[in-house]
């Protein structure tokens, strides 16, 4: 299995130029990933499921046998 | 201060709150040409964000009534602000004469409508509506989720999930029917206080040194559903003593007790009475012991010992000989002598317009108090156990520590976590409200205590030189000379408080001091209780003491109608006797000049 990854959701930043804020008040809170929603405080559990989640689905590999599925 | 301004809606924010340095010099400029005062009437305590629907839902209707629909010629609406966790209020006069006819004319036409049908609008109209809203927010239900849909959503081709779609549906619809309820509130409330407006000004202009409070006796003594939880808790005391079950029922130290005995008897008095008991809660029992519009207020149907401690206290009476009776009657023949001679002493022309103005004033009375039994007590309770049904859904899903927390929480945002809860369902993983709420509410808490601890002024801005708006003068009792007495002219002084005289009678007596709920227990036979406010559903308190002395409240105020209907001197609006007067001291009140005298 290659370990070749995207990265993951807490390792995308925003950028730096944006309004943190107003970007968070652009979605509900439950579709933005852990570390932008909480920062900092983000409840391990929650990064750790958005870890596996990504990490299973995003595989590079994985992705390309999705494709090869449809 | 983010989390604090997530906690009430945009609009309702002072603008340098809302936007900090940047804030529109235009807004804050407007906000400053008004007069806000607290409205610690209705809304005493910080607002929580959900209890915070019933004041935006109030601004939106009350004030669209006076502006849009009735015309109302020199008022508009009343506008709020929050400020630090607490609901200020203003008003929007007009003031420009031309205005002012042109909206006189409008106002006649439609406001002349309901004066002239108003017993048949409020007997075939308005209490079906309302009853029928009562019942449509008593039938949303609010279900858990399950495992998997029931399987007629296939073979009855629903075409949904009803689960998902219906909890978050019958929020909005909850919420939607709250607002419906409130534009039942002020159908013909405003109309209500305009034409005791117009009476009292027309009073005040022909006789300018009249009482207000016979101007107030003159539609007093006229029976209203609002009385009728505490005159069924008489009935059924008095039942007791005839049934001779009177000693039993007084053997029992709760209402749990009582019901869990009495529903086993097998004796015929008891359970003839019992079955009198359990017919009076639906609608009567739905009545909050506070004014309606916090969710911490105990409601008698949720806290059975509350009726049934005032229902001991009269058994105790009726056995002790003394009578129930409230002084309605007595009010009846006091108020026609009254009317009568301030009519003799008025011209020809001035009689029509005092018999017209004073048959309005009376018709429109029972509305005036009676609108509150079906929103504020009846609606409100159901609204109360309803939220809470969503509040233990999202407490067994980890979005709030306790069902009661989803009080801390915007209705838009409970709508939001109802939508997190059905897509993680959907998609089955972790909800994010899990994590999210729990944090925010916790926050949210720590805010609210602090701001509890710090005492708002009771006006902010620049007083105006006169008030017309009839809500504002009728019944939270702003007038000019209410303003010199915030602004420390008199009040303040120290021994002698001012206030609006509410209900006729001069007594001495020991002060109690209530400032919440809970401290209503401290009031004993023949005390005078002095309270920031009072709720009409405090009949039975009002029964044991020998006078009330509150911060609030007017001429048309509840606690004055309550006092006089129970014929107990009463000194109201006084601005802050509740923080003066400590509890024990010894005071004499008098409900003829509004002056309360502390002697020693």
């Amino acid at each position: 299995m290659s370990e070749r990854r995207f990265p993951y959701p807490d390792e995308i930043k925003p950028p730096e130029d944006i309004d943190l804020e107003t970007y968070k008040r652009m979605y509900p809170y439950f579709r933005l990933p852990a570390t932008v929603l909480f920062g900092r405080d983000a409840p391990k559990e929650l990064v750790e499921w958005e870890r596996k989640m990504f990490a299973g689905r995003h595989r590079l590999g994985d992705l390309q046998e999705d494709v090869s599925l449809l | 201060m983010e989390t604090y301004k997530r906690m009430y809606p945009y609009f309702r924010l002072p603008a340098t709150v809302l936007f900090g340095r940047d804030a529109p010099k235009e807004l804050v400029e407007w906000e400053r040409k008004m007069f806000w005062y607290q409205d610690a009437m209705h809304h005493y305590d910080v607002m929580t964000p959900l209890d915070d629907i019933h004041p935006q839902d109030w601004e939106l209707v009350l004030s669209t009534y006076n502006s849009r629909i009735f015309v109302v010629p020199p008022a508009n609406g009343i506008p709020h602000r929050i400020v630090n966790g607490y609901l200020f209020i203003s008003f929007v006069s007009v003031l420009d004469e031309k205005e002012i006819q042109k909206r006189l004319e409008y106002f006649q036409r439609r406001a002349g409508h309901y004066y002239q049908n108003w017993n048949e609008i409020y007997e075939k109209s308005w209490k079906p509506e309302a009853e029928r809203i009562i019942k449509e927010m008593e039938a949303l239900e609010f279900r858990d989720l399950p495992e998997f849909e029931d399987e007629k959503v296939v073979f009855d081709h629903l075409g949904y999930s009803p689960s998902a779609y219906h909890l978050v549906e019958n929020w909005f619809k909850l919420m939607l029917l709250e607002q419906r309820l409130w534009w039942k509130h002020f159908e013909m409330l405003n109309l209500g206080y305009a034409a005791y407006l117009l009476f009292y000004q027309f009073m005040k202009q022909k006789f300018p040194d009249i009482p207000d409070q016979h101007i107030a006796l003159m539609v007093a003594g006229i029976d209203v559903i609002l009385f009728k939880p505490d005159l069924e808790l008489r009935r059924l005391a008095k039942l007791a003593v005839e049934l001779g079950v009177a000693d039993k029922i007084l053997s029992f130290a709760t209402a749990e007790q009582m019901e869990a005995s009495l529903s086993r008897s097998s004796d015929q008095n008891e359970r003839k009475w019992f079955d009198e008991w359990n017919s009076v809660k639906y609608p009567w029992f739905y009545y909050t012991t506070g004014i309606g519009f916090y969710h911490h207020e105990p409601r008698w149907i949720d806290d059975l010992n509350i009726p049934f401690g005032f229902l001991k206290d009269y058994i105790a009476k009726v056995k002790r000989g003394e009578t129930l009776e409230t002084a309605t009657e007595r009010l009846r023949s006091q108020r026609d002598d009254i009317a009568n001679k301030y009519r003799e002493l008025l011209g020809e022309e001035d009689r029509k317009v005092f018999d017209q103005y004073l048959q309005v004033a009376r018709t429109v009375f029972p509305y005036v108090e009676e609108h509150n039994f079906f929103v504020e007590h009846w609606g409100h309770t159901v609204l109360y156990r309803k939220i809470r049904e969503v509040g233990r859904i999202l407490h067994r899903h980890g979005f709030l520590e306790k069902p009661d927390d989803i009080f801390y929480m915007t209705w838009w945002e409970v709508a939001l976590a109802l939508q997190d809860l059905v897509a993680s369902w959907g998609v089955v993983m972790p909800a994010v409200g899990k994590y999210y709420w729990p944090r925010e509410i916790a926050k949210r808490k720590e805010i609210l205590k602090k701001l509890r601890e710090v005492k708002p002024p009771p006006a902010m801005g620049t007083p105006p030189e006169v008030v017309t708006e009839p809500f504002t003068v009728m019944l939270w009792g702003v007038t000019r000379e209410r303003i010199e007495d915030w602004l420390g002219t008199a009040a303040a002084a120290g021994k002698v408080i001012k206030g609006f005289p509410a209900s006729p009678g001069l007594v001495e007596g020991r002060a109690v001091v209530v400032t919440s709920l809970e401290e209503l227990s401290k009031v004993k036979e023949g005390d005078v209780l002095v309270c920031p406010n009072t709720s009409p559903a405090w009949g039975p308190v009002f029964a044991k003491v020998k006078a009330v002395v509150s911060d609030i409240g007017g001429l048309m105020a509840h606690a004055a109608i309550v006092a006089r209907e129970y014929g107990v001197p009463a000194v109201v609006g006084t601005g802050n006797a509740s923080r003066i007067i400590k509890d024990g001291m010894k005071i004499r009140v008098d409900g003829f000049k509004g002056v309360v005298e502390i002697l020693e």
